[in-house]
């Protein structure tokens, strides 16, 4: 179980960046990061919330064992997509328009921003996180689902270590203000999906 | 520059084309030959080599060429917009590109910004996003990147056809009762110190489009941009539903196209799509960057300080809104940029425009064109669009892999 996470997490690690880069490029090059070791710890803390969501969807759908179907997973992808572009958005706006009220907002909440974005992204269901479930549905087994979650985990996770490197641009404004703004545009879209999907 | 000395570059110049006119004609006879290519294919890759590097020695060495740059654009821009809409109307009977026309119509013609999508979703989830041939793909997309790696963005103000509409709309504006309303509208609402500068603070939006839009591609396997692509309106236009998605995405290339390409450059007489929205020239501006980086820079205007009567005509000329009337305020030391050297588009508006013929653009010289360094670099160009072309050519000819019989 553990192996067959991991393979399937390696061979399809590179969906898994296509779908969290819109999230996490804008974040991690938005604010001034310029060393190696934050961005390594901010690409930690995002993982982590993904690392959250993966076990914890694993749990779910190896203890269900079958696939909970029908609108349950629209809704929480609706929701995980509004809270998620709500997040960027306030975000991007907190650093490119500085008010006191909405600084001192996402200032008090910026450490937890990173494993809530990694938790959000973590519980959109991209192909390789549904052929992952297919795996775990097949077993029918909650700790055989978690563990192979977190073995998807970590096959998926090395894909992610470049995004690292990436942070390492935002030393220049300009690059700076070019993420706040994607972060808004990235962000508008997202809450544009997420209500198309709340929507009858 | 002394008259004797770009008398001398001027000659200088022609000898150059003519060579290269030689050397071209002499490379494709000997590939045509080589490869047994039909003589009804070479013949015109001849005359059109033939004429092209005079025609080119005629433009660069005349005093003034942002007129034959305007015009040649136009020409350019209307006639891939003609060809494409001919082209689609007998292949496919209809210019509009609707889900029933993308299945039962094999492979269609490619925008350039339609070769960024395909690179961003090819290498996020290893998919082909749009429904192309790889023939288009390769011809459009190595054309554009050979091109913007050669001039910079000499991209946007020579050859970018997309830049056509707004360039026409901030043209048409400039002229008679329409040109007294644009400068009503400036006093009015334009920062009359700064002559008509747009306000720099959104000048990064344009690469937040591109980045954005393909981290959006990546994400969904869709070219997200091409829902909302102004440019649709003139070409492959959208299937109208009353689906939400289709309402929202239809009035929003529309709202782009008639605020950015029309309205915009009609008042401000600045290229409101090319400056604040065009992926492409994002994506052009990094190419431009390398180049600079790479100190092969061809263009970058420069302002003589003892000449200059800071009347910022220049601010006022550039379409692109590039020239910063800060740093002319600023009595800029001689020889200092002016434009931000990696993103002048090389279309010497300002040099036309100066009164006191203080403006050079290196790689030009005060009002006239004359390096031979640049014209290396065009008829270079010229020569490696040829290249691409024909070896596609070759390899959907000949090359069952690509679709030869």
């Amino acid at each position: 179980m553990i192996w067959r996470g991991f393979l399937l997490g390696l061979s399809t690690g590179v969906f898994c960046l296509g779908y969290c880069a819109p999230v996490f490029v804008p974040y991690v090059l938005a604010e001034a990061r310029p060393q190696l070791g934050m961005n390594l710890g901010l690409v930690g803390q995002f993982l982590l919330g993904r690392l959250a969501a993966y076990a914890l969807f694993g749990l779910v759908a190896g203890y269900l064992g079958v696939w909970v179907g029908g609108s349950l997973p629209r809704w929480v992808i609706a929701l995980s997509l509004v809270v998620l572009s709500a997040l960027l958005i306030l975000y991007a706006l907190a650093q490119s328009l500085p008010r006191p009220g909405l600084c001192r907002f996402v200032r008090g909440h910026s450490a937890r921003m990173p494993p809530l974005l990694g938790f959000l992204t973590g519980i959109n269901p991209c192909p390789p996180f549904l052929l992952a479930t297919a795996y775990v549905f097949k077993g029918a087994d909650p700790l055989g689902g978690v563990l192979l979650f977190v073995a998807f985990f970590l096959g998926t996770s090395l894909y992610m270590l470049p995004l690292t490197f990436v942070g390492l641009l935002s030393r220049y404004e300009q690059i700076r203000e070019v993420a706040r703004l994607t972060a808004i545009i990235v962000g508008g879209v997202f809450l544009l999906m997420g209500i198309g999907y709340l929507l009858p | 520059m002394q008259l004797s000395q770009a008398l001398a570059k001027d000659k200088a110049i022609r000898r150059e084309m003519l060579a290269m006119s030689l050397l071209s004609m002499v490379v494709v006879l000997g590939i045509s030959v080589w490869m047994a290519i039909p003589w009804w294919i070479a013949l015109p890759v001849l005359v059109f080599y033939l004429a092209a590097y005079p025609v080119l020695a005629t433009i660069l060495t005349r005093t003034r060429i942002q007129f034959v740059r305007r015009v040649l654009l136009m020409t350019w821009g209307i006639t891939i917009w003609l060809g494409l809409c001919i082209v689609a109307i007998l292949v496919r009977g209809t210019t509009a590109y609707t889900p029933e026309v993308a299945r039962r119509t094999v492979g269609t013609a490619i925008c350039t910004m339609g070769g960024l999508w395909v690179v961003a979703g090819w290498i996020a989830r290893q998919v082909i996003v749009f429904d192309t041939t790889m023939m288009a793909f390769w011809g459009v997309f190595v054309t554009w990147l050979g091109l913007a790696l050669f001039l910079g963005r000499g991209w946007c103000g020579w050859f970018c056809y997309l830049g056509v509409a707004p360039g026409l709309a901030s043209f048409v504006g400039s002229l008679g009762r329409l040109g007294r309303w644009r400068r009503r509208f400036a006093r009015r609402w334009l920062d009359p110190i700064r002559k008509n500068e747009l306000s720099p603070r959104f000048n990064s939006l344009r690469h937040a489009v591109l980045l954005s839009a393909v981290l959006l591609t990546g994400w969904l396997a869709t070219p997200v941009f091409c829902y909302i692509c102004p440019i649709r309106v003139l070409f492959d236009q959208w299937e109208i539903r009353y689906d939400t998605l289709t309402i929202v995405t239809v009035s929003t290339g529309v709202f782009l196209f008639l605020s950015s390409m029309v309205v915009g450059p009609l008042l401000t007489g600045k290229r409101i799509w090319c400056i604040y929205l065009c992926p492409l020239g994002s994506a052009t501006s990094f190419t431009a960057w390398l180049r600079a980086k790479l100190k092969l820079q061809p263009t970058a205007a420069r302002i003589d300080a003892a000449t200059c009567q800071e009347c910022l005509s220049c601010v006022r000329a550039c379409e692109f809104n590039l020239i910063s009337p800060q740093a002319i305020g600023q009595n800029v030391p001689e020889g200092r940029d002016v434009i931000v050297g990696s993103e002048c588009t090389a279309c010497a508006d300002c040099l036309a425009t100066c009164p006191q013929d203080a403006i050079e653009l290196t790689g030009y010289g005060h009002g006239r064109v004359r390096t031979l360094s640049y014209v290396r670099q065009v008829a270079f160009v010229l020569l490696l669009a040829f290249f691409v072309f024909y070896t596609v050519f070759l390899l959907k000819t000949y090359v069952p892999l690509f679709g030869a019989r």
